[in-house]
């Protein structure tokens, strides 16, 4: 059986970070594609992983290794919502390398082409990415 | 009701005790517009042209359209800000208009008017401007804000983005349920 798995990625001003955490023994992490901040409703945009890694689909990308437990591949496109409160004790564990980086925002990319966000959520992800104001 | 009027509108009516500073007014709807040039790629701002005024862009109809609320009862001139006095349903709108429109409230709420004067000032039409005004040392008052020097987002380049994988079913069986 494949297990949910996920990683949070948070956008920082330097770009995507990986802050991620096994809040629990289903393994569940997430990766988040949003500054947090920027969300009024105390609301983050995740993407989902999964330890299906058999085919790399454009804009997907493998974590080798994650926390111990195999890979697991980042589908960006592969969205979901979580609230301030379930992301509390996630720790950082790294920032996006470039090839990494490129296949994220790939992924955005579809995501975005795919109505997969709000016009809200959209416009904070984009600007989390690169601000619309210098 | 021109879009203007009830862009205008729509803003006072997300203001704290319904009011807003003029010029704080005057720059929202730009980076609203701004932000939806960026992001949509429709360089023809949903609230009209906006012309180089003495601190950045307003819109060429702004006092006109703040005239006819005056007018119509809907809006009251309180010293230098402007307060909703009456408040109506307001149609006419895209989700797109509202959703930038909304952002641009967010995020400079708490922001100095000099911090959105900044943002105006930082917009690829002012900077152009701004670089022409110092090579011929005088400032362009008047001068159209050009909304096709607004660059689009580079995440919303999107013509070459295949998405037709996603409703193969290689692609559903990779997905955890």
């Amino acid at each position: 059986m494949n297990r949910l798995r996920s990683i949070k990625v948070g956008v920082c001003s330097n770009g995507p970070v990986v802050l991620s955490f096994a809040s629990s023994s289903e393994y569940k992490f997430v990766v988040s594609i949003c500054n947090f901040d920027k969300f009024k409703d105390e609301k983050l945009i995740c993407c989902k992983t999964t330890s299906k890694t058999e085919k790399v689909f454009p804009g997907e990308f493998i974590l080798d290794d994650l926390f111990g437990r195999g890979k697991s591949k980042v589908q960006p496109y592969n969205v979901c919502r979580i609230h301030k409160n379930d992301i509390s004790n996630h720790r950082y564990i790294g920032t996006l390398d470039d090839i990494h980086l490129n296949s994220f925002e790939q992924g955005i990319k579809i995501a975005i082409k795919k109505n997969y966000f709000t016009y809200t959520e959209m416009l904070n992800v984009l600007d989390s990415w690169q601000p619309f104001f210098s | 009701m021109s879009i203007l009027e009830k862009s205008i509108l729509y803003i006072l009516e997300h203001q704290p005790d319904n009011e807003i500073a003029i010029l704080r007014l005057a720059k929202y709807l730009y980076l609203s517009d701004y932000i939806y040039a960026k992001t949509f790629g429709d360089t023809k701002s949903f609230t009209g042209t906006y012309s180089r005024y003495k601190n950045g862009p307003v819109p060429v109809k702004f006092y006109e359209a703040l005239d006819k609320l005056y007018s119509a009862g809907m809006a009251v001139r309180v010293g230098n800000t402007i307060k909703l006095n009456q408040t109506i349903q307001l149609n006419g709108f895209s989700e797109k208009e509202k959703a930038c429109m909304e952002k641009v409230m967010a995020d400079f709420a708490r922001k100095s008017l000099s911090k959105v004067l900044e943002a105006a000032y930082s917009t690829e039409p002012m900077v152009e401007i701004i670089e022409q005004e110092q090579s011929i040392g005088e400032t362009l008052f008047w001068k159209t804000i050009d909304f096709h020097k607004i660059e689009k987002h580079p995440l919303m380049n999107l013509n070459d983005v295949d998405t037709s994988f996603l409703d193969s079913e290689e692609y559903k069986s990779s997905i955890d349920e």
